[in-house]
């Protein structure tokens, strides 16, 4: 861990009474580059940047942010976060909102820039309910970045945006990076994600299961999808081909594995001819789904088949 | 406490004064109720005592109801709306969001002030000394507060949806048991010595002390009281505001 971590957490665990939430996360964060939390609901992704934020008190572990106490008047100077929000007053204009928060920080970023970052200089005189929703998005970012800080955390950016609005957050979550910021996303959007970060935290029950660049996951976990046409039932497929768990529908047997060459060699052997075959790399989106699913299995019922093998690789 | 900068205190009292007085739906029946009673029972209905008595307990009824609204209501439905939540990571202190919120208070304090007074002098013929009308708008600033600090204890605890209904419920009741209708000395008396427990009851009574028409209990008392309900109302509060995180 190097001194220039923007935060650092060690050894962190939270519990809401005897519920154990964040079960020992270490980690750091450098500045100037995009982390995606990724995770199913109520796998401690909220807990987690409520605590980053100082809104928590972690039950054990430290969290470090910016050199500072998560939450101190120091951190909150130098942290920006766009929460999801019900509303802001009504009745106060984009530019109203935005005067006000830049009066809370010392040395904010000029108004005018904030919307043009956030792309809100034809609704500056807009008030907050006539916004659509997608415009009070912008503006909740545009609160997030107004207080030129050096740690954003966003929270879903671009809910509630059409294609073009949402292009328009990347780019500028991308402008932040390039001017040393770092950005902590959380997300539903696995494409957002993928587009976005640098490097990806998949939380499942409270534990980071994987880490690393969108690429080197779904390549380290080098799952691919194989289908092919079979007139075998699944547990006649599975005996001729054991290593592997198989999926058998109206005469489409499938599975994930990580090394298709091997199997294609085994299942030729056996005389299997492979008809309408397809190998396909797995998305991310369906790495994400193989590991919080396997990491589930493996929490109910240990076994030892092939994608939970791998699966198990790759959260060590 | 982070120091608050004057700029940002101003923008502060600006922001959350616009957000309310563009609401015409909140401004307008929480001016013309004050002012309605008070033209009606005060000015219609009575000779100069009468209207000068119930102009000062029309102005403390007046104040108690932007008070108890605008921190009651508006705070909880800020706490709700997660805007609340939004203000804490910001490096403004909380007492900042407070006194903008006073200020608005304030504002409308100082709005029914002006409107009733001109309706006691033109409408009335109500008459006093240029130092008594600056003792009544004193009591008029000092009796919203005890009313913001309620009100923020009730917008802390309950919900957005509840606390309008909640909001009414002790507004309309307290300024009946203080005897902002009906004089005090008509009621049981058990009831009069309930009303020491109600800050309006002292506020009341120390308004009418300028015009010597004061049940006459020593001032100190009364300015006791309205301390003793204030204080515990700001110290929960601030525990409330707190632990709320």
């Amino acid at each position: 861990m190097t001194n220039s971590a923007v935060v650092s957490v060690k050894n962190l665990h939270h519990s809401y009474g005897n519920k154990a939430v964040l079960k020992g996360l270490d980690f750091s964060l450098q500045a100037g580059r995009v982390y995606g939390f990724l995770g199913a609901n109520g796998a401690g992704k909220t807990t987690l940047i409520n605590l980053l934020l100082g809104r928590l008190k972690a039950s054990q572990g430290r969290i470090e942010v910016l050199s500072s106490t998560a939450g101190s008047a120091a951190a909150k100077a130098k942290v920006g976060a766009m929460l999801q929000i019900g509303s802001l007053p009504a009745n106060l204009t984009v530019l109203e909102q935005l005067n006000l928060f830049a009066s809370y920080y010392e040395s904010p970023m000029p108004v005018s820039k904030a919307l043009r970052l956030s792309d809100l200089n034809a609704h500056e005189n807009t008030p907050f309910s006539k916004l659509s929703g997608g415009l009070k998005q912008r503006l909740l970012f545009a609160i997030a970045i107004i207080g030129d800080p050096q740690l954003v955390f966003l929270d879903e950016p671009s809910l509630a945006m059409d294609v073009n609005a949402r292009q328009q957050m990347w780019q500028t979550i991308r402008q932040l990076k390039t001017q040393g910021k770092t950005v902590v996303l959380t997300t539903h959007y696995m494409e957002e994600a993928e587009a976005l970060s640098d490097e990806l935290f998949i939380l499942n029950e409270g534990k980071i299961i994987a880490q690393g660049s969108p690429s080197e996951l779904s390549h380290n976990m080098q799952l691919s999808e194989v289908s092919f046409a079979c007139e075998l039932n699944e547990s006649e497929l599975s005996t001729l081909l054991p290593e592997w768990s198989w999926q058998v529908n109206e005469g489409k047997a499938a599975t994930r594995c990580k090394s298709p060459n091997t199997l294609l060699k085994q299942a030729f052997a056996n005389g299997l001819s492979c008809d309408l075959l397809s190998v396909k790399p797995s998305s991310l989106e369906q790495t994400f789904i193989s590991l919080t699913e396997t990491a589930e299995h493996e929490n109910k019922t240990p076994t030892n088949s092939a994608s939970d093998k791998s699966a198990k690789e790759q959260a060590a | 406490m982070s120091s608050i900068s004057l700029y940002s205190l101003k923008q502060e009292a600006w922001c959350d004064s616009k957000s309310v007085f563009r609401n015409l739906g909140f401004v307008i029946p929480t001016l013309a109720f004050p002012c309605a009673f008070y033209l009606f029972f005060g000015v219609a209905m009575g000779d100069e005592k009468t209207s000068s008595y119930l102009l000062i307990n029309y102005i403390i009824f007046g104040v108690m109801g932007p008070a108890l609204f605008n921190f009651g209501v508006n705070v909880a439905t800020d706490r709700e709306q997660g805007l609340l939540a939004l203000k804490q990571l910001s490096p403004m202190p909380a007492s900042q969001y407070l006194m903008g919120k006073t200020f608005t208070a304030l504002l409308f304090s100082t709005l029914i002030f002006i409107l009733l007074s001109s309706f006691a002098v033109l409408f009335a013929g109500v008459s006093m000394s240029l130092l008594k009308w600056g003792q009544v708008y004193a009591l008029a600033l000092l009796g919203t507060l005890p009313f913001c600090m309620l009100g923020l204890v009730m917008g802390l605890s309950f919900s957005a949806k509840s606390a309008p209904a909640l909001v009414n419920l002790i507004y309309l009741p307290i300024s009946m048991l203080s005897g902002l209708w009906l004089p005090i000395t008509m009621f049981p008396e058990a009831l009069q010595w309930f009303a020491w427990i109600l800050p309006s009851y002292h506020l009341s009574q120390l308004g009418l002390s300028i015009l010597e028409m004061h049940q006459g209990f020593n001032l100190v008392w009364h300015l006791l009281g309205v301390a003793l309900f204030t204080l515990p109302c700001g110290y929960l509060a601030t525990k409330k505001y707190n632990s709320m995180k």
